[in-house]
């Protein structure tokens, strides 16, 4: 028995990779596509961080504005040129957010509205270079997005819900710590 | 033996599909603890600012990964730093003597003199930066595994409340300081 539930443990993370690859279905792949990606993830989690420091009404609309923007990125943005274009303004965007999530300031509504489309614009660029072949553009894309939706509400509500001070501190360091992965990579761009 | 070896394999296959994410992040997280002298002023840079209380016990671990990007920036674009492993030695003595002698100096000094050796800290692991599988995976495990040592340092820090965890705090900044001297010694005979 022992050793049938070592072998499995062994399996099952081959598993869990080759099931978004091949049998997801495009609304799922869609889904898990902006998760799979470290600098789409970061910025993301960030942003929702982000959103969570500011006053209720900034963050809800962040809540929207987000998926739309993806939506019209990956419906928009084709071409290498965008897709390179995308990951730049995405490692600048790391670094600006990172900034103030560790400042951790009230922000002008109208700035946090800009990050989070500028966000949901040029992480929505790779996803349209997945929308080829047989994929079924439009699943894929509101699988995305829902995604997106997803990651926001839940680091918006993850800082709403904290507390005590020193959990407030936390979310201010790891703010330093995403504006500084983007400084060393815009530094290889 | 055999079901653990296949678990062993299944893991570094996955390591390989997910295009080198996993290589890269292990890497990075590995980097800073590699090296003693990393370690040692990592963890000094958190007990020292758990001995100067607030604002410095967070805004120290905050401007440590800010300003050691810079040095990272340095690293990953190939710019030459003469001494960076005499500079990440000295770091490792400097911080340690701040915390056995429990300095408290005004906190933009404190926070200028952590911010000038995260330079040298960060151009160590950014030279490292675009040789590896996947750069950014890196990049997110050695900021981490660098923000974890601060947060063991702050962890240990606790002491500081009670007088003879005051004591003991300063003894360990004794022993991290002579450790730093040692490896300064030997990093400034390689030169």
């Amino acid at each position: 028995m022992k050793k049938r539930i070592v072998l499995l443990s062994g399996i099952a993370p081959a598993l869990a990779v080759a099931h978004p690859i091949k049998g997801a279905g495009d609304f799922y792949s869609g889904m898990l596509h902006p998760v799979l990606a470290l600098e789409q993830v970061l910025p993301m989690i960030a942003l929702g961080l982000l959103a969570g420091q500011q006053e209720r009404r900034t963050a809800i609309r962040v809540l929207w504005l987000f998926p739309v923007a993806l939506i019209t990125g990956a419906v928009a943005g084709h071409g290498p040129k965008a897709t390179s274009l995308s990951m730049a303004v995405e490692l600048s965007l790391m670094v600006i957010i990172g900034i103030l999530l560790a400042i951790s300031r009230p922000l002008p509504r109208l700035l946090v509205s800009i990050l989070a489309i500028v966000a949901g614009i040029v992480g929505g660029i790779p996803i349209a270079s997945e929308l080829t072949g047989d994929v079924e553009a439009y699943r894929f894309v509101v699988g995305a997005a829902l995604t997106g939706l997803v990651v926001i509400t839940w680091a918006i509500g993850l800082v709403r819900s904290l507390k005590r001070p020193w959990t407030q501190i936390a979310v201010r360091v790891a703010g330093s710590w995403v504006a500084a992965i983007g400084i060393m990579m815009l530094g290889l761009k | 033996m055999v079901c653990f070896t296949a678990a062993c394999a299944a893991e570094s296959a996955l390591a390989h599909t997910a295009n080198g994410t996993a290589t890269g992040l292990v890497s990075g997280l590995r980097h800073p603890i590699s090296g003693l002298d990393h370690v040692l002023a990592m963890v000094a840079v958190g007990i020292w600012g758990a001995q100067l209380g607030r604002p410095a016990i967070w805004i120290l671990p905050v401007a440590f990964p800010l300003v050691m990007s810079v040095g990272g920036m340095l690293g990953v674009r190939g710019v030459h730093l003469p001494g960076v492993e005499v500079g990440v030695a000295a770091s490792a003595f400097a911080l340690g003597l701040m915390v056995a002698l429990a300095a408290r100096p005004p906190l933009w000094i404190a926070a200028a003199l952590v911010a000038a050796f995260a330079v040298f800290h960060g151009h160590a692991h950014g030279a490292e930066l675009p040789h590896a599988a996947q750069p950014l995976a890196y990049g997110v495990g050695f900021v981490l595994a660098t923000g974890l040592l601060h947060a063991t340092g702050i962890g240990i820090g606790v002491l500081e409340r009670w007088r003879e965890g005051r004591r003991a705090l300063r003894l360990a900044g004794v022993a991290i300081a002579v450790t730093g001297l040692y490896l300064l010694a030997g990093a400034m005979s390689s030169l």
